[in-house]
């Protein structure tokens, strides 16, 4: 058994946590930062996605919801989701704020756009580079301008990103902003320790009081005791409610999980595109209820969103060069629980899209089409697990008859939110105006958990955005 | 007792260092062996399991079992259309339950369906498949071979 005592304990070490345990150790407390996957730096990274999916993701990349038809992908290592996102920089919409507002979060709009500002500029965000637009892009945004859209240039946190493609599997040049290579070795110099393979099983409350979290190694199973006057519980959406649960607290835990879930159409060009040797994601087109994000994949990953079975799908994988993916990507109501499964001995995420959210998804991906039929697609291939393409925008509706159930087509969520919502009134609410959770003195949640309804955009930015606003209120707290 | 401990009771013992037991990688080589028509020449069925396994190993998912329960479905329930499971079928047959049972199948058949998501990574994660796709790994990229002034660079070859 080991142990360790400090100030402040953060479990997480994703956009949330980071930033928390960087600004308190800034201030001279001591932090513990324990994290369930590995610490896998730049140097340690290569390309192949079979290698660094399984390393990187939580569950090796196998996260279901429970009726087993949505994907989940999050991070699992230092640096969490940040260390494989596209670090796609949007500030929540008006709409969302308000929306948080009226379930009784304490949403400072001053404060939290100063603290977008500050990420901003501590992460050097800007304007997609052209040199890293790829072939794909490039088309779509000639596509949505024929038909008189107005595509928007994606703010990113790239830093010297020379556009490899290979974002979601950790970038091997350290280029990319992410926590791994900003905030948690930020937090190290000024004296915070990440205990990395180490998964947090329980907090010990006492009263009011957290008093310790208690861990296991994941590699050898030792036990590990830190003893905190502080603990933040930052281990994203699903794992941060998941903690919670398993520490006996309840009350509203789980409720309220939302997904920005998407699925994708498939263009197909007469020319090489080389989609892949290039940044993932740069432009995006806003819609009404959706966004329309073009990207590409690596091989491994193409091959699993592409539709189609056996001669089909292989045909398809073969004109890769050919072929350009966009992602309709839709903020669903936030009905998902997050529960304990005691029989299964983990957490499961329940999580059924509505009628309304296959629609917007079905109006993005028509949208979508249409923007590549008039980039000059051949045809556009549908997400239906039954090959199905069309070959004019005289056929979009094709997609009304088609995308009925996310049962039928490929449809997943790299962005799970909410399960600790975020307001005033303990009635609804998991965590205070000050993060701290309901009933307790020292215990607080911060990260994508605490979303009360779907931010309905990329969330990092909103996530290190609160963490730096969550800073200073835990601080003073102390 | 957790009904996750008495399914991985009930389940075969995979041989130390791995993920499948015998039976679960033989059902997957043969599922592998209908998915992938014409890929075979680039990556076999085999070497599509075993870097399924391999990815399992590394991933040391909780919900593994899954996958391995989702093994023995897919192995025994063709019995209720054929009287054998799918290592007995013909590879004809396999083709055929596939299209008949996986591709529309709702309930059991469309969990069976999911298998087609492992077999899609053993292969596509497989480096000789780029070719095939037209792909080159970052670490052969030529605008990539020299590493920038700072040092960084994709110095890891798969």
């Amino acid at each position: 058994m080991k142990s360790h005592s400090c100030d402040l304990c953060v479990v997480g070490s994703g956009a949330a946590g980071s930033v928390i345990a960087h600004r308190a150790a800034r201030r001279g407390r001591s932090v513990v930062i324990v994290e369930q996957g590995p610490y896998v730096r730049a140097a340690q990274m290569n390309d192949a996605e079979i290698e660094m999916i399984p390393r990187l993701y939580k569950d090796g990349g196998l996260q279901m919801n429970t009726s087993m038809d949505m994907f989940i992908l999050q991070g699992a290592c230092v640096g969490g989701s940040t260390t494989l996102s596209n670090m796609v920089m949007m500030r929540a919409p008006g709409e969302v704020l308000d929306e948080w507002r009226r379930f009784g979060a304490d949403v400072d709009e001053a404060a939290l756009s100063h603290s977008y500002q500050v990420v901003d500029d501590e992460l050097g965000t800007a304007e997609a580079d052209a040199s890293t637009f790829s072939g794909s892009t490039r088309r779509f945004v000639e596509g949505a301008r024929a038909l008189g859209l107005s595509p928007t240039r994606m703010r990113k946190a790239l830093g010297s990103c020379r556009g490899c493609g290979n974002c979601n599997i950790g970038c091997s040049f350290d280029a990319k902003r992410s926590a791994l290579s900003t905030y948690v070795p930020w937090a190290e110099a000024a004296g915070a320790r990440v205990l990395a393979d180490t998964e947090a099983l329980r907090i010990e409350l006492v009263g009011r009081r957290a008093i310790e979290v208690q861990a296991r190694s994941t590699r050898t199973h030792e036990q590990t005791r830190i003893a905190a006057r502080q603990v933040v519980v930052a281990a994203g959406a699903i794992g941060s409610s998941a903690l919670l649960l398993r520490s006996g607290i309840r009350r509203n835990v789980g409720t309220r999980v939302s997904f920005n879930g998407g699925s994708m159409v498939i263009a197909d060009f007469d020319e090489p595109l080389d989609a892949y040797d290039a940044d993932q994601m740069t432009w995006c087109v806003q819609g009404d209820g959706y966004i329309i994000e073009p990207t590409h994949n690596p091989p491994m990953s193409a091959a699993l969103t592409t539709p189609g079975w056996m001669g089909q799908h292989v045909a398809m994988m073969r004109r890769q060069r050919h072929l350009a993916y966009a992602g309709s990507l839709v903020g669903t109501e936030a009905t998902g629980k997050v529960v304990h499964s005691h029989a299964w001995g983990h957490e499961e995420t329940r999580f059924q899209a509505s009628p309304s959210v296959l629609d917007k998804v079905r109006r993005g991906l028509k949208a979508a089409a249409e923007v590549f039929f008039a980039a000059g697609a051949r045809r556009v291939i549908l997400p239906t697990h039954r090959f199905r393409s069309i070959t004019s925008s005289r056929e979009i509706d094709e997609i009304d008859r088609h995308v009925v159930s996310t049962k039928r087509i490929s449809f997943g969520s790299a962005h799970p939110q909410g399960g600790n919502p975020w307001s005033s009134d303990p009635r609804v609410g998991v965590v205070d105006a000050d993060f701290a959770v309901h009933g307790t003195d020292n215990l607080f949640v911060c990260d994508a958990s605490v979303f009360p309804s779907c931010v309905r955009v990329n969330p990092v930015a909103t996530i290190l955005a609160l963490a730096n606003c969550a800073a200073a209120r835990i601080d003073a707290r102390a | 007792m957790r009904l996750q401990s008495i399914l991985l009771r009930t389940l075969p013992l995979p041989p130390a260092g791995h993920a499948l037991a015998e039976s679960e990688y033989r059902t997957l080589v043969a599922i592998a062996g209908v998915l992938l028509p014409g890929a075979e020449r680039e990556v076999p069925p085999e070497d599509v399991a075993d870097n399924v396994e391999a990815f399992l190993v590394r991933g040391r998912s909780r919900r593994a079992w899954r996958i391995r329960a989702l093994l023995h479905l897919i192995e025994w329930l063709p019995v209720v259309v054929y009287g054998r499971p799918l290592t007995q079928l013909t590879p004809e047959q396999r083709r055929e339950l596939v299209e008949q049972h996986y591709i529309d199948g709702g309930g059991l058949w469309g969990i069976c369906a999911k298998v087609r998501y492992l077999v899609l990574l053993g292969a596509y994660g497989d480096a000789r498949m780029h070719v095939a796709t037209d792909y080159v790994p970052v670490s052969k990229r030529r605008r990539f071979q020299q590493r920038d002034q700072n040092g960084n660079g994709a110095s890891v070859t798969p």
